[in-house]
This record gives structure tokens, sequence and C-alpha cells, in this order.
């Protein structure tokens, strides 16, 4: 008994000393670095994205140092976080006033952003000439007539499909919907599907659905509409005739490229963020519009890409630094270079002209951009519940638990409490 | 020691003279005790019981992304009657039963065959125990990537095993299927947790003593008697520790099924756990996700009581 009192005493003792050196050392270590600036005062600003794989990681890093060298008096600290932990984690930071300075922030979560008052508006630091961008981009950051970001580069879906794959099988890249049905079907062989998309339970869903929803004439907010259902048994087809895998229901995005990359999927739905890892491959592979339900259409894609993003967590001068920092990446060959090694359209049409005249693997998005809409059009900051409903809708029909009827007709009366 | 030291009682009231001794004791060295109990207080307050409490305040508000920013309605029991009435409600709970109980019950009895077996001495047990601590030495996330390759439709292992038996004839779809996700998450659970049964009924075997069983022996008892009632009997409190612990244990399992299926396909194993996270941070609809938080906590709630009722009466025994 005695020596565990005297043991605790001790580990008592011991600790208050340490935990002050811990203190002390944090705080000099702060002066040390504002002293090394010499004349000019050194502001430290942070950033969290979620490019965590190594190519656009290191397009990430380049872009910061190109700047750092340009601009000695800004110093940025980049933090990549895994994309599913980069949500939760800003809205964490939010409660606790700890978000970085700079948030790159997915254009499907600006609603949700702005209405968790994670980020601010633009137009508290300078002007952003509107007339420079894309409509359907700059739609992505504009809330409530403010403008929360700067995008990074911009991009939508389309059908990437194996050349050689297709040779082999005799048939040419579907136009439309019951092409894409029999070529899926014929491609299907012992070890490779004709299809991958990507249909798990979060957004990822939500956003690869929406091309094939709204280019029949349907929309999130009225799911159980005949266009909707249509769409919807259009996936369910694709799974039942063996053309798509039954595992799509587990597919992210990146599952979807591995699947394509591996040989073991013809086509995929997917967008330009994979042109660089595929040029890497020894792939051949083409890119066409999606599928539409009669030929002639149009396809409808959602856009997405990221945008940057000033937080309210950040104090004024870092706001002011981070605003220096957002205005250099919009000019016109950073953004170029950027945007090619990242595998982005530029939303800045000075820029598009260019890029598209050098960069003919973008051409189909590029084109696509013109008719594409934003992923939370209607929906304001509900996307989340809207994909929600939508997601297990989708799942049932894929997996054959209720007829696409009923999934859509359940779906739909989820989103009409949801909406109001 | 209480007794040694105050010398000279006898054993009939020694209790209640130890007792009072005890509150003395207590009184006089209260200040200073409290001191050496201050930082076990505070580290159980703030890590435990003030997230307890914000949880429970915040599933009464309606808690979403833009109470970050500005405030959170009071509204009662709302989030509690709203979870309740949505459609993944009982599924999830069914799907919650299934997942506890069949992950404990095949747990313990694979746990227990082991421990009967390493409980011998033969060659190599010593080697073969330790490497069958593994699956509880690997992260969650390490052991669930690879069932989910072990898992895959078309280019799993398990599949092409079966297939290769002729015990099927098409693949199956282990973790995108309704009907098998809920199983396969199941058993990689149990694959996992079958170390920790093993290890806790093990050393509870090597405390029975050996003389029980030579007397059994000499009786006539044959193995599966001499088990039933030697080891299980003896064991009791072991086995109490194991299925309590075990319960709570599984009831917070989300690791394992995050990687495999994510709850889906269509909430097909989606139990409370990974339905409080996806109502939180999918839905954003934190005062939900905070009501599912706290009736899982009820459960584990009600079972330590049962477990604490039990063992205390079996230490009156």
């Amino acid at each position: 008994m005695h020596k565990m009192y005297r043991l605790s005493a001790v580990l008592l003792g011991v600790s208050i000393p340490v935990a002050l050196a811990g203190c002390g050392g944090g705080s000099s270590g702060e002066n040390s670095s504002a002293n090394s600036s010499g004349s000019a005062k050194v502001v430290k600003i942070t950033e969290m994205d979620y490019f965590t794989d190594s190519k656009s990681s290191r397009g990430m890093d380049n872009l910061i140092k190109e700047f750092e060298k340009s601009h000695p008096n800004i110093k940025i600290e980049r933090t990549p976080v895994p994309y599913e932990q980069l949500l939760p984690k800003s809205l964490q930071e939010a409660t606790t006033h700890t978000l970085p300075t700079i948030l790159v922030t997915d254009n499907l979560n600006i609603p949700t952003m702005v209405s968790a008052g994670a980020i601010t508006p633009l137009s508290r630091f300078g002007e952003v000439d509107t007339s420079q961008y894309l409509d359907g981009p700059l739609s992505t950051v504009t809330y409530d007539g403010e403008i929360y970001g700067l995008p990074l580069g911009t991009n939508d879906l389309a059908l990437f499909y194996n050349k050689s794959l297709l040779a082999k099988a005799h048939v040419s890249p579907p136009k439309t919907w019951d092409e894409l049905l029999n070529v899926a079907k014929k491609l299907k062989s012992s070890s490779t599907y004709g299809l991958a998309f990507s249909a798990p339970k979060d957004e990822q869903a939500t956003w690869q659905f929406a091309p094939f929803l709204w280019t029949n004439g349907g929309n999130y907010t009225h799911f159980d509409s005949p266009q909707a259902i249509q769409a919807l048994e259009l996936w369910t087809n694709l799974v039942k005739t063996g053309g798509a895998s039954k595992s799509v229901v587990n597919f992210s995005q990146n599952e979807v490229y591995n699947e394509f990359a591996a040989g073991r999927a013809a086509m995929m739905v997917m967008g330009p963020w994979e042109v660089p890892p595929l040029k890497q491959t020894k792939i051949d592979y083409g890119v066409v519009p999606l599928p539409t339900p009669k030929a002639g259409q149009t396809p409808i894609s959602p856009i997405g890409g990221e945008d940057w993003t000033i937080t309210s967590s950040a104090t004024p001068e870092q706001q002011k630094a981070a605003w220096t920092f957002l205005q250099w990446t919009q000019q016109k060959d950073t953004l170029e270079k950027f945007d090619e090694a990242m595998g982005y359209i530029p939303a800045l049409k000075s820029a598009l002209t260019d890029f598209q005249q050098k960069n003919k693997d973008y051409a189909v998005f590029a084109k696509q951009l013109e008719s594409s809409r934003a992923l939370t059009s209607g929906l304001r900051d509900k996307l989340p519940n809207v994909t929600d409903a939508v997601t297990t809708a989708i799942q049932q029909a894929l997996t054959g638990e209720q007829t696409p009827a009923q999934a859509a007709h359940q779906a739909e009366s989820q989103i009409k409490s949801i909406l109001g | 020691m209480s007794l040694s030291r105050y010398g000279g009682v006898s054993s009939m009231n020694g209790v209640a003279v130890s007792r009072q001794s005890k509150r003395q004791r207590w009184k006089r060295n209260s200040g200073m005790r409290l001191l050496f109990l201050l930082p076990t207080l505070i580290y159980l307050l703030g890590i435990f019981l003030v997230p307890i409490i914000y949880n429970l305040v915040m599933s009464f508000r309606n808690y979403t992304a833009a109470s970050i920013n500005g405030n959170a309605p009071f509204i009662g029991l709302q989030n509690y009657i709203d979870v309740f009435r949505m459609p993944a409600m009982g599924q999830t709970l069914v799907n919650t039963i299934e997942f506890v109980v069949g992950s404990i019950v095949f747990q313990a009895i694979i746990g227990m065959a082991l421990a009967l077996l390493f409980n011998r001495k033969f060659p190599l047990s010593q080697l073969l125990r330790t490497l069958l601590l593994i699956p509880w030495l690997l992260p969650l996330i390490v052991s669930g990537t690879a069932f989910k390759w072990i898992f895959d439709q078309n280019h799993g292992v398990l599949n092409a095993v079966l297939l290769h038996l002729h015990i099927i004839h098409a693949p199956l779809g282990w973790l995108v299927s309704p009907n098998l996700a809920l199983i396969s998450v199941i058993i990689t659970n149990i694959w996992v947790g079958i170390p920790f049964n093993m290890v806790l009924f093990h050393s509870g075997l090597q405390n029975i003593p050996e003389e029980l069983y030579e007397a059994a022996a000499l009786d006539g008892c044959n193995k599966w008697q001499q088990f039933w009632s030697i080891t299980v009997p003896s064991l009791k409190s072991v086995i109490a520790i194991v299925l309590m612990l075990g319960l709570i244990y599984t009831l917070k399992v989300f690791d394992v099924i995050m990687v495999l299926t994510g709850g889906g396909p269509a909430n097909a194993s989606q139990i409370l756990s990974t339905w409080s996270y996806d109502l939180s941070f999918q839905n954003m609809q934190f005062g939900q996700g905070a009501a599912v938080g706290n009736i899982m906590i009820l459960i584990s709630l009600i079972f330590c009581f049962i477990y604490m009722r039990a063992t205390r009466q079996s230490e009156v025994n």
C-alpha cells in the first residue's frame, strides 16, 4: 500500500515538470520560426485536401512549392487525408474552430460546409470576375448569391472503353441504352464484365446515377417518375444480364477504375481524373459520351471537381494570405499545368480553350460541360439526405430485393419528407 | 491484513469491526485519498461522462450541419421517434441481434474447443497457440481488407475453393447479396474474436485442479461427463465474463462492417453502430445519430447490470 502511494506521488511529481516542459517547447518553437523570417514577417497557413495517391499528391506539393518560391513570406503546410475522412474531419474541426486556413472542398459539400459556417464568402476578401468562369462549375460554388470557392478544376462523367476488348468482341462503343445493354452482355466473359460503375451507399452512387437519370428527363426531387424508374431499370438490367458485376453495390469509384485498369471490366463510367493514371498503364482506351436513352440526345452529366475555400477558423491575416494563394492558382498558365497533371478540365474560360487544343483526351469531357449541371441543384444542402434515400433504392433494385418501381416509390416518400 | 493488524478479533464479528475501522481510517485520510483519486476522477469525467452527457443532450436537439454554425433547437424525444419510424430501424435491430448472438455463440464455442485442445500438451502446442493469436493482433482494417478479398465474388479465394470442390455451382456474392452480406460479416467477426475467447478460457482451465479430473476418472466418468460436471461449473465466472465482454465488444463493432460492406447492400448488414455513423456523417443528422448511439449505450448498460447482479449473487453464495 505505502509503496503504491509513493509510486504515484513520484509519478505526479514527474508528470508536472514534463507537462510544463511540453508547453515551453511548443512556444519556443513558434518563436524561433517567427524570428527566422528576418525582416518580412512570414505568415504560416495550413491547407487540407484529399489527394492521397502519389501522383496527385505530388501535383499538389509542386503547386505549393512553386507558390512559396514566388511568395517567400507565406508558408503553406499541407495535410492530405483520405476522401471519406475529409468531411467528418472538417465538420469536427468546424465545431472546435480548428479548421485549416485553406480547405479543398468537394463541390458537392459546398452547401453543407456553408450551412455549417465553416467556409467564408470570397467577396469578403476581393472580387471574383464571374464572367471568366464557365457557368456550370460556377454554379457549384455559388450559394445564396455568394461565391464560396474557386475551382481547382472541373470534371464530369463519360464512358471509358478498352479498345482491344471491344475489338475482340466485334462491337463498337454503345451510343444508346439498348446498345449499352447488348454490348455489355456481349463483352461479358469468364474473367471480364462488360461495364463497371459505382453504386455504394454514398454520394458516389448519386453522382454516377445522375447522368442516366437526368438525360432521361428525370430528377432527384421526383424519384418515382417514369423517367427515374426507367433509369433505375437500366442499371438493374445491366446487373441482371451479367453485363455488370453484382459487386457494383460495393464498388467505390476507385475500385471501378481498378477493375478497368486490370482488364476485368471492358467499359466504365468515369471522370477525367483517371486519364493521367490510365496513360501509365498498357491499356489502349477510348472515351465516348455516356449512352443516351435514344440516339442523338446530349447526355447531361453532373459537374464534379474540387474548390479552394477559405475557412472561418483562420485569422484575418491568414485569410488574406490564403486569398493571395487562391488568386495565384487561377493564373492561366499555372492552372493549365496543374489541371493537366491532376486530370481536371479548367473552369476558367481562357485556360480551357488552350487546354482543349493541347489535350485531345479531354475533348469529350470538355464539350459535355456545356450541358452539365450541379449535382446539388434543386437539393441545396439536402443532398446527403436525398443520397441516403436514393442509394438505398438503387441498392434494393440492383440486388433484386425490390423491383425498381417499388424501390423508387419508397425513396420518393422519403425524399418528400426531406425536402418538405 | 486488517485482521492481523487489529489482532485478537474473533472471526464471527471480524467483518463488522474491520468495516468500522475502515470507515474511521477513511475519514482520517480522506483528504489525502481524494487527492490521489483526483487524476482518475478527472480522467473518468473528461473522457467518459462529459461525452456521454453531450451525446445525450445532442439527441434531444435538432442537431444538423447547420447547428455547428447556429443553434440546435430542443425537440424533446423527436429524434428517437424519428429513428424508430425509419424503415431501416426494424432491419437494423434484427441485424444487430443476429450479429451479436451469432458472433458470441460461435466465438465462445470455437474458443472453448481450442482452449480445451491447447490445455493438453502436445508438440508445437505453444507455437500454434501463439499463431492463433494473430487475428487479435491484426488491426481490424487489415483483417477486414483481407476478408473483403477472400469474399470477393469474382476473384475471391472462398468462391474459388468452393467451386473447385463442387460445393457451389456459381460464384456467390458473399458481400453483395442481401442474403449473405450479414452472414459474411458475422463469419469475419467470429474469426476476429476467437483468440480473445480462447485465451480467457485457457487461463480459466489452468486454474481447475487436476485432482478433480482424477477423482472423476476413478469414479468412471467419461470425458463428456467430466466436461459438463467439472469444467463448465468451474469456469462459470470465466464464461460469464467472456459472454459479457463479448456482448459489449460485439455491439460496438464498427470497422469490420465498414470495410467489408459499409452496412449494405441496402442496409442488409447495417447494425446500430454503423447506422449511427451513417446518420451522423452521411446524412448530417447528428441528433438522430446520437439517439441511435444512446440506444446502444442503454442496451450495453442493461446487460452490465444483469452481469453485476449475477456476479454479486455468486459472490454472496
